[in-house]
Parts: C-alpha cells; sequence; structure tokens
C-alpha cells in the first residue's frame, strides 16, 4: 500500500456541505478536511448525521450546498477510486448467490484493474494481501455465508484493501460485531496506520479502535460541535467535548499486535 | 444425454430447430437469471414476462414479427421497472404491479384489436411451442443469444460487483447505472428469446430455478454459474425432447425437470449437512437457511 502524499497534504475535504433529505436539512453547514495519515473518528448519536457525511464525501449523497473535494479535485471530475477504500454500512456480506469470500474481495480490485482486461498476478497478490491483512488467508476458499457476523464485515474491510487504497472511509464497521472481531479488526487497522494509510470511520461507539485515533469529529444535529483530539475510551459514550482530551499513545502496538492474535 | 436423444426426433426439422433454441435459451436463461438472484429480483424477468406479451400482441396487429415487437416493449418495460427500482421508493413496488397487469391486459386487448386475432394466437407465446420455432426465430435466438452470453463474459465481473454490492461498486468507480440497465435489457432479450420455448408465462422459472437449484451444492459465484448453465442446459433439452414424445407443452416440461433437479440438489444438500459434524459449522448456527 503506498502513501504517495506527503504528511499533511489534504486527502479529503468537505466545504460548507449541506444535505438535505425530502427538504429536511441533516447536515448544515459542516466544513470538514482530513489530511494525509490522520487516522479520524466521525462520532455522534443515532440521526447527527454521521454517515450522511462520510456518503456525501463519496458521492453517494447528493449535496444541496457547498463543495466536496478527494485527493484535490472536485467530486463531478474525482475518478480516481481506486486511491479510495470504502467500507459501506452493510449487514453481512451476503447476496442472493454463493459466493466466496475470495470473490467478494477481489470486486474490491476492480477501482484498480482497467475494464475487459485481463487479472494480472499483481491483482491475485493485492487480494490475499488484502485477506492476509484481516485474518482471513484460510477462509478465501470458503462461502462467505459459512462466515459469523463479525468475520463477514472482515470480508468486507478485505474488499476495501484490496485496491491498496490511500484513503480508508468505514461506516460503522463495529456496528453489531462481537469483541473478538473488534479485536481483529482494530488489528487490521493498526497494520494500515503503519503503512501510512489515512483512515476516516464513522462509529457509534469505538472499542478497540480508539488507541489509533488521532482526532475525532463529534456531530450533533447535523453540525461540527466537536473537531480535534479523540475522546479516551473510558468516556466514548458520552459524546461531550468537555470530556475529550488527548491521546498520546496513538499507536498501541502491544494492543494491535494482541488483537491480531486473535484473528 | 444420447439417451434422450433419439435419432428419431432429430429426423424432423422443426425438432431440430427446438432443440438448437433450448439448447441456447439453456445457457442464455440462467447466465441473466443468476444476477437478478444475486441482486434479490428472482421475479423480475415474471414482470418482464407479462410487459413483453403486449409486445407479441402489437406485432400481430402491425403485422410485423412478434418476436421484433416483443424484444423492443420488453426492453422499455424492463428500463422503466429498473429507474423506477432506483428511484427506491416504497410506492415502487406498486409500480411495478401495475405494469405487470398492463402488460397483460395490454397483450390481450390488442389481440382482439389485430384483424382475425384471438387469444389463441397468445397461446403458444405463453407456454411455448415445439413447432412454433422457424426457422427465422432460430436466427434470431442464435444470434441474441450469443451477443448476451459473450456481453456478459466481458463485463461478468463488473456485474458481479454491481449485484453484490452497489453503494460499494459507485465507490469502486464503476459504471453502476449503465450496467443496471444493461442487465435490464438483457433480461428483456432473454425473456423474449425463451418465450418461442419455454413461453412467457414459465421463462422466469428458467431464468431462476436452475441457479436455485445449482447454489444449493456449490460455495462461489462462479461454480454457481457453470452449474446453473449446466442445468438449464439439461432442462431445455431433455424438456423439449421429452415433451415431442409426451406431446405436450415444452415449457411445462422444462420447468419441471428444473424443479426436480432442485427438489435432488436440496435434498442432498440437507443430507451432506447433517453428515458434517457439529464443528464445521461455526458460522452456519447464526444464519440458519442462509442458502448465500
Amino acid at each position: 500500500m503506498t502513501a504517495s502524499l506527503p504528511a499533511g497534504a489534504t486527502v479529503a475535504s468537505l466545504t460548507g456541505v449541506s444535505v438535505a433529505y425530502d427538504g429536511r436539512l441533516v447536515l448544515r453547514d459542516v466544513d470538514v478536511e482530513v489530511t494525509a495519515g490522520e487516522v479520524v473518528a466521525v462520532l455522534g448519536s443515532n440521526g447527527a448525521g454521521k454517515s450522511t457525511l462520510v456518503r456525501a464525501l463519496l458521492g453517494l449523497t447528493p449535496v444541496a450546498a457547498g463543495a466536496v473535494r478527494l485527493f484535490g479535485t472536485p467530486l463531478q471530475q474525482f475518478g480516481d477510486w481506486g486511491r479510495i477504500g470504502f467500507v459501506p454500512q452493510r449487514v453481512g456480506a451476503t447476496s442472493g448467490v454463493p459466493a466466496t469470500v475470495r470473490e467478494v474481495v477481489a470486486a474490491g480490485r476492480l477501482s484498480r484493474q482497467r475494464r475487459f482486461a485481463r487479472t494480472r498476478p499483481a491483482d491475485r497478490a493485492a487480494v490475499l494481501d488484502a485477506l492476509a491483512t484481516v485474518g482471513l488467508a484460510d477462509r478465501a476458499r470458503d462461502s462467505v455465508a459459512t462466515l459469523s457476523g463479525g468475520q463477514q464485515q472482515r470480508v468486507l474491510i478485505a474488499r476495501a484493501l484490496a485496491c491498496e487504497p490511500e484513503l480508508l472511509v468505514l461506516d460503522e464497521p463495529t456496528s453489531g460485531v462481537d469483541a473478538d472481531n473488534q479485536h481483529a479488526l482494530a488489528g487490521a487497522l493498526g497494520l494500515l496506520v503503519e503503512r501510512r494509510v489515512t483512515v476516516l470511520c464513522v462509529a457509534h461507539e469505538l472499542g478497540p479502535i480508539g488507541p489509533l485515533l488521532t482526532r475525532a469529529i463529534t456531530l450533533a444535529s447535523g453540525r461540527v460541535l466537536h473537531d480535534g483530539a479523540p475522546p479516551t475510551a473510558d468516556h466514548v459514550h458520552d459524546h461531550d467535548p468537555a470530556h475529550a482530551h488527548p491521546v498520546h499513545h496513538h499507536l498501541d502496538d502491544g494492543h494491535a499486535s494482541r488483537a491480531w492474535g486473535l484473528g | 444425454m444420447p439417451d434422450l436423444l433419439q435419432p428419431d426426433i432429430l429426423q424432423f426439422d422443426f425438432m431440430r430447430r427446438a432443440l438448437l433454441a433450448a439448447l441456447l435459451v439453456g445457457l442464455a436463461a440462467p447466465a441473466v437469471g443468476v444476477f437478478l438472484v444475486q441482486k434479490r429480483l428472482a421475479l423480475m424477468g415474471d414482470g418482464i414476462g407479462h410487459v413483453a406479451l403486449t409486445g407479441v400482441a402489437l406485432g400481430f396487429l402491425l403485422g410485423t414479427a412478434p418476436v421484433l415487437t416483443a424484444v423492443v416493449v420488453a426492453s422499455i418495460g424492463a428500463v422503466v421497472i429498473e429507474l423506477v427500482r432506483q428511484q427506491g421508493r416504497t410506492s415502487g413496488d406498486v409500480a411495478l404491479a401495475l405494469m405487470f397487469y398492463g402488460g397483460i391486459a395490454g397483450g390481450v386487448l390488442l389481440i382482439g384489436l389485430a384483424p382475425g386475432g384471438t387469444n389463441a394466437n397468445l397461446l403458444s407465446y405463453l407456454f411455448g411451442s415445439l413447432t412454433a420455432v422457424s426457422r427465422s426465430d432460430v436466427y434470431v435466438i442464435s444470434a441474441l443469444s450469443l451477443l448476451l452470453l459473450t456481453l456478459l463474459l466481458a463485463v461478468g465481473r463488473e456485474m458481479f460487483a454491481v449485484c453484490h454490492d452497489e453503494e460499494h461498486a459507485r465507490v469502486s468507480g464503476l459504471p453502476v447505472r449503465t450496467l443496471n440497465l444493461l442487465l435490464a435489457v438483457l433480461a428483456a432479450v432473454t425473456v423474449t428469446v425463451s418465450m418461442r420455448v419455454v413461453g412467457l408465462l414459465l421463462v422466469s422459472a428458467l431464468m431462476v430455478v436452475p441457479v436455485a437449484a445449482a447454489q444449493q451444492l456449490v460455495r462461489g459465484f462462479r461454480a454457481t454459474v457453470v452449474a446453473a448453465l449446466g442445468i438449464g442446459v439439461l432442462a431445455a433439452v431433455s424438456g423439449v425432447s421429452g415433451s415431442f414424445y409426451a406431446d405436450t407443452a415444452p415449457g411445462a416440461l422444462i420447468v419441471v425437470v428444473a424443479l426436480g433437479v432442485f427438489a435432488l440438489t436440496s435434498l442432498t444438500a440437507a443430507a451432506l449437512r447433517r453428515r458434517r459434524p457439529p464443528a464445521a459449522l461455526e458460522g452456519l448456527a447464526l444464519r440458519p437457511g442462509q442458502a448465500g
């Protein structure tokens, strides 16, 4: 995974963005900027606009006002989607027809492949590497339907990693995931942070990914309530900026490797 | 296969045409159907079949080939269904129902207006007919099925990604809208290509049942496709051959054979699950009955 951008370069930005669903504003005049190498959480209660923020950033939800840029390019003109890995908010990795773990993860490689081109050895290697990163290399040939909910979530993360992204966007990756899989997920994120991948993660509760964060954005009623140092794990449920204070050990190696063992 | 294809049925021109058509339809219908099932739109082929009936009747009314008008009308119908689906409104369900009933009513109404037309003209289109496959039908069916299979082979990877997770596919930069519309049109083409053999009312079964049968026994998407095409060809060819001897409409026998294969594979799958030790069922316990 390459992080060609210098630290501090703007990876993604929303400027004065408002989003409306059926005439109701769910994001109001939001300014957010994510720079290379940051690990940013988007926090807030249900309905605060967390998911809408990342959906607007990725063009999945039209904006009513404001400007969105990815890697310095306005969203409408952006076409370099291989630089972005996305883990949508989704229950399970199954569809109406069985698919192997490897088939699902390989779909994440398409953004780096030319249309109608044959799959190259580099593409296969990237898919296997992504599976290894989430600790599911030994399940590559299994049907995703035979995996637990938490393992399926890790399959979706591997799919996002298959394009070797510079920016990884995750929408509530830990919701409904058991503790073991949350630790495995945090372990995978820890490896990415080491590779200098920029991470933007929507979360209802932080759990084991808390120590990885360099910054947190808290939303309330579609506005940015707080943007700065991440809260400590103890106070994450409060969503109260008064409780937030800096976490210095933003990559706890011991923690990450312990989590890795649980994969 | 040699048991099913007694040499005597190949002595008849109409049977040779019907068997060639069955072979192509047996490949094309599950090839498109697998993506519809993946998107959980298994009944879309049924809806398109209803709309195609209006196209068939329009052909009689205008004095042109019903297959051609059916392709056009079914494609328009399929695109409208897809656009309604993309809107994602809850009323989309009702909108689809209106189209299905409109398709049948339009067909019956238009055939009544056609000079000398009666509902009997529609019957062979509704249930399929061995003698109905003309030489020009074979050309149309061959050209369209080969085009369809080539297209799916070319965009299969991308189509899999879109049907598996549309939002992820959009963030991967795939032309999601175009692929969705392509699938809708391919489904319409499949319906019209298959209607001479299977019939409009049963064509959706040939798109869906082989896929349902295949996925009982395999773990992956590619394996499902290969198995579904095999089951589709088996059902179509043996159904057409059998209906020659039994003197029945081929569509019904094709679907009965496909359902028979489904019963066999699901029983086999159930037996295999019972024999496997519980430790191997780790993940399955969370999602009982999940087919895929």
